[in-house]
């Protein structure tokens, strides 16, 4: 059944319900914002919006870091996992947020620390945070993906 | 903001199943063990308020007419 939405990038929008993710605990710093939408972007091979339901000018830019390097793997407690019904992050879709900041798009980075990961059978999602070093809040896209590797 | 003495060795316990211990104090830095649920998450402050604020940054993206060349990694 489609969904009919409002969005920040692209106006009202009809979307497939299996598209609507709940993030129970929110994100950070949006702690109170629970259904999203994830919608392939137009524009910028490789992007997703993360869109909210509840505040349409709020949306996200998404990257699977798969997309981008061959070594990716948040550094998590499989347990935490529980909380979308996961035993194995195999079975996750795993999207990083980009910030492009504005007028230098080529200075745009994805957070590997802090992965957005939604069990797409439940519809459930959830930022985690990656602790390791080489996880950085704000990883060059481009660089990474000169180099294939974190 | 509760706060409470503690020496190495002693512990505090939080709503029966958290145990946080002071393992060791070294100069300004403090060792502490931390016995949680493994469902229970456990970060460094630092983290946390460094992923909020990229959230924030983030938030005010969008995609420029002028964008570098981006393809996805072939697998």
């Amino acid at each position: 059944m489609p969904v009919k939405i409002k969005t920040k990038p692209y106006g009202e929008l009809e979307i497939p319900e299996t598209n609507i993710i709940e993030f129970s605990e929110g994100i950070f710093a949006f702690e109170k914002l629970t259904r999203f939408a994830i919608i392939p972007a137009k524009k910028g091979t490789g992007f997703s919006w993360l869109q909210s339901l509840e505040e349409s000018a709020l949306a996200f830019l998404l990257m699977k870091p798969a997309d981008i390097v061959n070594n990716y793997k948040p550094n998590i407690l499989i347990e935490s996992l529980s909380e979308l019904n996961l035993t194995s992050l195999d079975d996750a879709d795993i999207w990083g947020i980009v910030t492009i900041p504005q007028g230098e798009p080529q200075s745009m980075t994805i957070n590997l620390q802090g992965p957005i990961i939604i069990n797409p059978i439940t519809q459930k999602g959830a930022q985690f945070v990656s602790d390791y070093e080489g996880h950085s809040v704000r990883a060059r896209i481009l660089e990474l993906m000169e180099r294939g590797q974190i | 903001m509760l706060v409470l003495a503690r020496k190495t060795n002693e512990s505090i316990v939080i709503a029966d199943t958290i145990e946080i211990l002071v393992v060791e104090i070294k100069g300004d830095q403090v060792k502490l063990g931390i016995k949680a649920p493994r469902t229970v998450k456990v970060f460094r402050g630092e983290l946390y308020e460094e992923i909020r604020k990229e959230n924030i940054a983030a938030s005010e993206s969008t995609i420029p007419d002028e964008m570098p060349q981006i393809k996805p990694r072939k697998k």
